[in-house]
């Protein structure tokens, strides 16, 4: 998840840049001071970090709704070549992808490195730390690493888009609803990237064991010598009873404390911060003369318990699609004669159902053990949707008063529908019901598709093709061709676009419309990129814009100039400067991003590295940077080619399959760049390398 | 010629000496033992063997990226060590199997510029050498195209390029042919012919006996670690025994000899056997129409 080029303001672009900037130049130094003591391990850190690049953009499978995501790798980068290295390195590929897809941003470049870099791999490393020394196993100690690494990523980019777009004084409370936000899809792909990481961990442990030993990986006390010397020297010894228990306490004291703080801190800023639930939609209320403070649910602790509601409809429409789905799978005219007789009363009769007769013994209790697992997820479902419907009716789940002005608006409501009385005037309410339904629906959506792939008990799904490294190949390609442009010097091309890029955060909308206009017509008329191409890459930026100009709109008081009224419910109120702010700000961020493209489009990645070496710009992160490119597009293809040879083997594998496929393919690409950075090292030094400055 | 790295029409090749080398590896194989070999200056040699027969671990120990257990390894009198390490890598050029490990540079002219540079030569040499070694590999066309969007053949050709700039005294290749298409592999074959015949030492480990003979002037039979026979071409080819021993065969044209002619001589290139040929017919000793026509003879039997 990348901050896209334009969204943070100049002085958050800047004051993000500082800490990134020292981050790297420590990363950096220690990466030179190791590369002293060990040659070789420059190439490692390059080759390593090019893998993990090429890694980050297989698309991993998500079982349910049957779509794929993709996975951060900084945890395992972390794990692999250490935190410091892995900063370096997430620095690199936030550069390459920014210029490679306009993915994430130049001005951004900063937050981005302090939320992917430094966030994910320290959260990420420590987790695997502590695990490790805890004694739990390769597989465990990875899951955790990634999941707390990538929990811990999209926490900061929260904290870094609240002091963005809030105000200071409702940053924190901004920030902690964006995370709250980002949540419902974030915590299966962060336990994805937890499986993965795991996984790709105990395939490298157990297909090449010098290698991980090599690497610092080995378990326990049976740590042999590293092979190579120099090598990276944390070994994972158990600790003993007493460190662990005090190493466990420790964490969870940290976690307890930061987590109060947190909580502390938005407490303190709530008094402030004009949201949704109090500003507008009470005076837009109390303008309509209607009465502002009857809540029907007390939301005053108005976007966690929004997401409570959003999370709860989902697993609860979840547990319905799937018993749904099952039930018309197995109803007679779905299935097979053998079990036709009984099929309907299994699936009606859920919990209690009774095991078929006629069919052979495994796999009636096959079948049988699919029934109860059905049947717990019916009665699992069965209690969400009706606690879900209760806290929406009851105002005994409410967390404000429980009195009896809640039963009496209830009784109104139903006994005079189109009495003057809003449910609640408040907008929370409104947002609430909008979530409610749609998680339900999303839920019931993931549940249906869910139970399909799920059949007899194992999920099948396709393997999915390497579609993101076909992005990079042709925005390489693309750059490499020769338009106009390639005779204008890299380095000038890159001074120009920086300053665009700062001036464009501050000059007002024309100038951003104007730099819009003028780069999308330099892209199709002179890069000559297909404009269907140009579409497909804008299009993460379209999104981002679209829902600036409907957060701002919503959230920045003023005159209303779209005014849904929602029966019985709160209207919704979208206002006039909320949305020429939105659209200020949509602006800003298209035209950094279509600058971002003319210039990743019109220049080959080599060439505006060189001209970072000219610009003074380290040249052991320039070197790293260089090497990660020569591989980056090699490993794609090796992982392609992997990827095929699973494919050829059999297209359509239960998820577990495939997600041990994924893993194995991850862990070869490692191993192959850990034998190679030796490879290319020797290369190096044979034609005189080690006497470069 | 004059634009090459070596200046003027001649080489100064490399002497490469091993004296009771051995060599095992950190797992305890055992994969060279007890190598007593001269590789004269301007000699042209093949490294043959089994696979696993120690050939590459030789080579490596020529270039100092293995260090020997036994004996030792030297370069025109510098014993190949950690210190000589540079010394030696400025006078040998290494061709290594796989083309993806030795191209590091994101394009074709950095990567072949790249040992020039280092050698501290200054920016109008550099550029002469490459654009001579470009030439000369056959790959001055793509000297501005990035690494990853070459074939596997072109990365070959683009590696042999970046090894030619340095002016190597000394060439060491492994497997330089493999997976060439034929007409790259003469093209290799014959610029490594033209460039040893200027005085260049190459030393090539191959499993191509068909094309050896062609080129080299000597061979080293290698058998688990081994040396099984070294010595002039007629001659290790000569006794058959060396060779299945070490798992080769007879190139393919004597091969055939030996089936249809019990003669002592063994002609090893389809040039060689051609000669050899006219001259049996013309001795009489060779009457070619029971082999060409063996079903008349047959019928009239
Ligand atoms: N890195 C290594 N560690 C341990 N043993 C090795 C290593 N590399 C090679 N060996 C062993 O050393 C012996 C010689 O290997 P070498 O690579 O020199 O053979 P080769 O003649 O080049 O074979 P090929 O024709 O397959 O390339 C073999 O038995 C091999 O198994
Ligand atoms: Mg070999």
């Amino acid at each position: 998840m990348h901050i896209a080029e334009g969204i943070l303001p100049a002085e958050w672009a800047v004051a993000w840049a500082a800490p990134a900037a020292v981050a790297v130049a420590v990363g950096l130094s220690r990466l030179k001071k190791r590369t002293v003591a060990d040659p070789s391990f420059k190439s490692l850190v390059a080759l390593m970090g090019a893998a993990v690049f090429a890694i980050s953009l297989m698309p991993i499978p998500v079982p349910v709704a049957g779509s794929v995501s993709h996975p951060a790798g900084t945890p395992l980068a972390a794990i692999v070549v250490g935190p410091w290295a892995s900063v370096v390195l997430a620095g690199l590929a936030l550069l390459i992808q920014a210029l490679f897809f306009a993915h994430g941003g130049l001005t951004t470049l900063g937050a981005n490195i302090v939320s992917e870099g430094i966030a994910g791999s320290f959260v990420g490393f420590a987790s695997f730390w502590l695990a490790r020394r805890c004694g739990a196993s390769l597989f465990r100690a990875g899951f955790l690493a990634g999941m707390f690494g990538d929990l811990a990523v999209y926490l900061a980019t929260a904290f870094e888009l609240g002091l963005g777009l809030f105000p200071w004084s409702g940053s924190l409370r901004g920030g902690g609803a964006l995370f709250l936000a980002f949540l419902p899809t974030q915590l299966p792909l962060a336990v994805l990237e937890g499986v993965f990481t795991g996984g790709v961990l105990r395939s490298l442990a157990e297909l090449r064991p010098d290698i991980a030993r090599g690497l610092g990986l080995g378990r326990g006390d049976a740590v042999p010598p590293a092979p190579r010397d120099g090598r990276i020297r944390h070994h994972w010894r158990r600790g003993s009873r007493g460190v662990r228990v005090a190493i466990v306490g420790l964490a969870v004291l940290v976690a307890v404390v930061s987590l109060g703080g947190l909580l502390w801190a938005i407490a303190l800023t709530t008094g402030d911060w004009v949201g949704i639930d109090a500003g507008i939609m009470e005076r837009v209320a109390e303008e309509r003369g209607r009465a502002a403070w009857t809540p029907f649910i007390n939301t005053d602790v108005g976007d966690l318990l929004l997401f409570m509601f959003f999370g709860g409809a989902v697993a609860a429409g979840a547990a319905v699609g799937w018993v749904v789905q099952g039930m018309r799978a197995r109803s007679p005219s779905g299935r097979a004669s053998a079990s036709g007789g009984h099929a309907g009363s299994h699936a009606g009769g859920g919990v209690g159902g009774s095991v078929g007769s006629g069919a052979a013994r495994d796999d009636s209790t096959a079948r049988a053990s699919g029934r109860w697992r059905r049947g717990i997820w019916g009665l699992v479902g069965g209690v969400l949707v009706v606690l879900v419907l209760w806290g929406w009716l009851a105002p005994g789940l409410s967390l404000g008063p429980l009195d009896g002005a809640h039963l009496r608006t209830v009784a109104r409501v139903i006994a005079d529908p189109s009495g003057e009385q809003v449910l609640s005037a408040r907008g929370g309410d409104a947002v609430l019901f909008a979530f409610t339904v749609a998680g339900l629906v999303l839920g019931v959506a993931a549940g249906w598709s869910a139970s399909k792939r799920f059949a007899g008990g194992r999920p099948r799904l396709r393997l999915p093709r390497l579609h993101g490294s076909h992005d990079v190949r042709a925005g390489d390609r693309q750059a490499w061709k020769t338009t106009v442009l390639s005779a204008i010097d890299a380095r000038v091309k890159l001074a120009v676009g920086a300053v665009l890029l700062g001036v464009n955060l501050v000059a007002g909308q024309g100038f951003s419309l104007l730099l819009l206009a003028v780069c999308l017509a330099v892209l199709l008329a002179v890069v000559r990129v297909r404009w269907i191409a140009l579409v497909l890459r804008m299009l993460p930026a379209l999104v981002v814009g679209v829902m600036l100009v409907v957060l701002r709109g919503l959230t920045i008081p003023g005159q209303p100039v779209i005014l849904i009224d929602l029966p019985r419910l709160a209207p919704v109120v979208v206002s006039s400067e909320g949305l020429a702010a939105g659209f200020d700000l949509a602006a800003v961020v298209l035209a950094g991003v279509s600058l971002l493209l003319l210039l990743g489009l019109s220049t080959p990645l080599p060439a505006l590295l060189g001209a970072l070496r000219w610009y003074r710009v380290p040249g052991l992160l320039i070197d790293l940077g260089m090497l990660m490119y020569r591989y980056l597009f090699l490993f794609v293809e090796e992982a392609q080619r992997m990827r095929q040879a699973q494919r050829l083997r059999g297209p359509e594998v239960p998820w577990r399959r495939a997600m041990g496929g994924f893993n194995s393919l991850g862990a070869n690409l490692l191993i192959r760049s850990y034998d190679r950075s030796q490879r290319v090292y020797d290369a190096q030094r044979l034609r005189g390398g080690e006497r470069r400055p | 010629m004059m634009n090459s790295p070596w200046g003027g029409s001649s080489i100064d090749g490399s002497t490469v000496t091993f004296a009771h080398t051995g060599f095992v590896y950190p797992g305890g194989v055992r994969a060279l033992d007890g190598v007593d070999i001269t590789i004269r200056s301007g000699d042209f040699t093949a490294v043959m063997g089994a696979n696993g027969g120690g050939k590459s671990t030789m080579l490596k120990l020529l270039v100092g990226l293995l260090h020997p257990s036994e004996g030792r390894v030297s370069v025109d009198d510098v014993e190949v060590g950690h210190d000589t390490f540079n010394q030696v890598a400025a006078m040998v050029g290494y061709l290594f199997q796989d083309p993806n490990d030795q191209l590091f540079c994101p394009t074709v002219a950095a990567d072949i510029a790249y040992g020039p540079e280092n050698l501290g030569l200054g920016g109008a040499e550099v550029e002469r050498r490459v654009e001579w070694s470009a030439k000369t590999c056959g790959v001055f066309e793509l000297l501005d195209r990035p690494i990853h969007a070459l074939s596997y053949g072109q990365k070959k050709r683009v590696a042999l390029a970046g090894v030619l700039a340095m002016g190597p005294r000394a060439l060491v290749l492994d497997e330089p042919s493999s997976s060439l298409d034929p007409m790259a592999e003469a093209a290799l074959m014959r610029l490594l012919k033209g460039l040893n015949e200027r005085g260049l030492t190459v030393i090539m480990a191959t499993h191509d006996v068909d094309l050896i003979p062609l080129y080299a002037h000597r061979i080293i039979l290698l058998r688990g670690g081994h040396v099984a026979a070294e010595g002039p071409l007629a001659e290790v080819f000569a006794e058959g025994t060396h060779l299945e021993g070490c798992d080769l065969r007879l190139p393919r044209i004597a091969y055939l000899f030996d089936i249809f002619c019990d003669e002592s001589t063994r002609p090893l290139t389809v040039g060689q056997a051609r000669k050899e040929l006219v001259r049996m017919v013309e001795q009489g000793r060779l009457d070619l129409v029971p082999i060409l026509l063996p079903k008349e003879r047959g019928g009239a039997a």
